[in-house]
């Protein structure tokens, strides 16, 4: 993000409305864990006593970073933004699920619960789009908080729920991490083998036949430099 | 006349990419709190990970 996006003059034009501020993660935790940062780049947009308007989390690039911040500081798309709104509107499930994804990512995990599993259950045919994407959600916020015995059965419970989601392939190599994370060897295996198989063009394959070979105990064989 | 002002032009358009090279940072989020509130801004913190 550093080499891309802040260097780009629609960007660095940000600094007449905001005062910029590098905080490393990793060094600095009473701040990572007061915002609740859960992984890295994190862009924080906040007042001018630290308030947190909204963030921006992962990668993003010059175009939709300024544009978002420039939303973000004129008070559009927040979290207050869309709770305000789903707080009016209890029904509309759309708004619900963007409240959902706001408190998954600044890791209000019970918030987030709330309203992504009120989208699961009363949208079981996934007529919003956001059904797969709520259920593959809740697998997260189990997984996140270490509870890995839950994330197995949400994220299998996501695939049994929207089997023709775009997010299956990722449920179901959450589901093998899970059981790995649990200490659950042989499940790990079964389930990582069982994504091979699914997928075998699958994005994650390496990653998954190199854990099988990890689990097994097959001696891993370092690459040439 | 013309080449003064091309020259101008120049030094100004050279001035204004190195103005857009990298926003100005501050590292310390006390200090950074304090600037937004003495230039009545408000704040970006970019949280990374050296690694």
């Amino acid at each position: 993000m550093g080499k891309e996006t802040y260097p780009d003059p629609r960007v660095v034009v940000l600094s007449k409305e905001v005062v910029f501020a590098k905080i490393n993660g990793k060094e600095d935790t009473v701040l990572a864990k007061k915002y609740g940062i859960a992984g890295f780049p994190t862009a924080i947009v906040a007042s001018a006593n630290g308030e947190e308007i909204d963030r921006i989390v992962g990668f993003s690039p010059p175009e939709h970073f300024s544009g978002t911040v420039k939303d973000y500081l004129d008070g559009k798309n927040t979290l207050a933004f869309w709770e305000e709104r789903a707080q009016k509107n209890p029904e509309d499930l759309s708004l619900a699920y963007l409240v959902g994804d706001k408190y998954l990512w600044r890791s209000g995990f019970e918030k987030a619960e709330v309203q992504l599993q009120k989208v699961v259950s009363q949208d079981p045919e996934n007529k919003t789009g956001k059904a797969d994407t709520s259920a593959h959600y809740l697998g997260l916020i189990a997984y996140k908080q270490k509870n890995y015995t839950e994330a197995v059965t949400r994220f299998s419970d996501a695939n049994r729920l929207y089997p023709k989601s775009g997010l299956a392939p990722d449920n179901d190599i959450y589901v093998a991490v899970s059981y790995e994370k649990a200490g659950e060897k042989e499940k790990s295996i079964e389930h990582y083998q069982k994504y091979l198989d699914t997928y075998p063009e699958g994005e994650d394959r390496d990653y998954a036949q190199e854990h099988i070979e990890k689990l097994k105990g097959v001696p891993q064989v370092e690459q040439q430099q | 006349m013309l080449r003064k002002l091309i020259t101008v032009l120049a030094v100004a358009s050279l001035y204004g990419l190195s103005q857009a090279e990298e926003p100005e940072w501050v590292t310390n989020f006390d200090d950074a709190l304090a600037k937004a509130q003495k230039e009545n801004k408000r704040l970006l913190v970019d949280f990374y990970s050296p690694t």
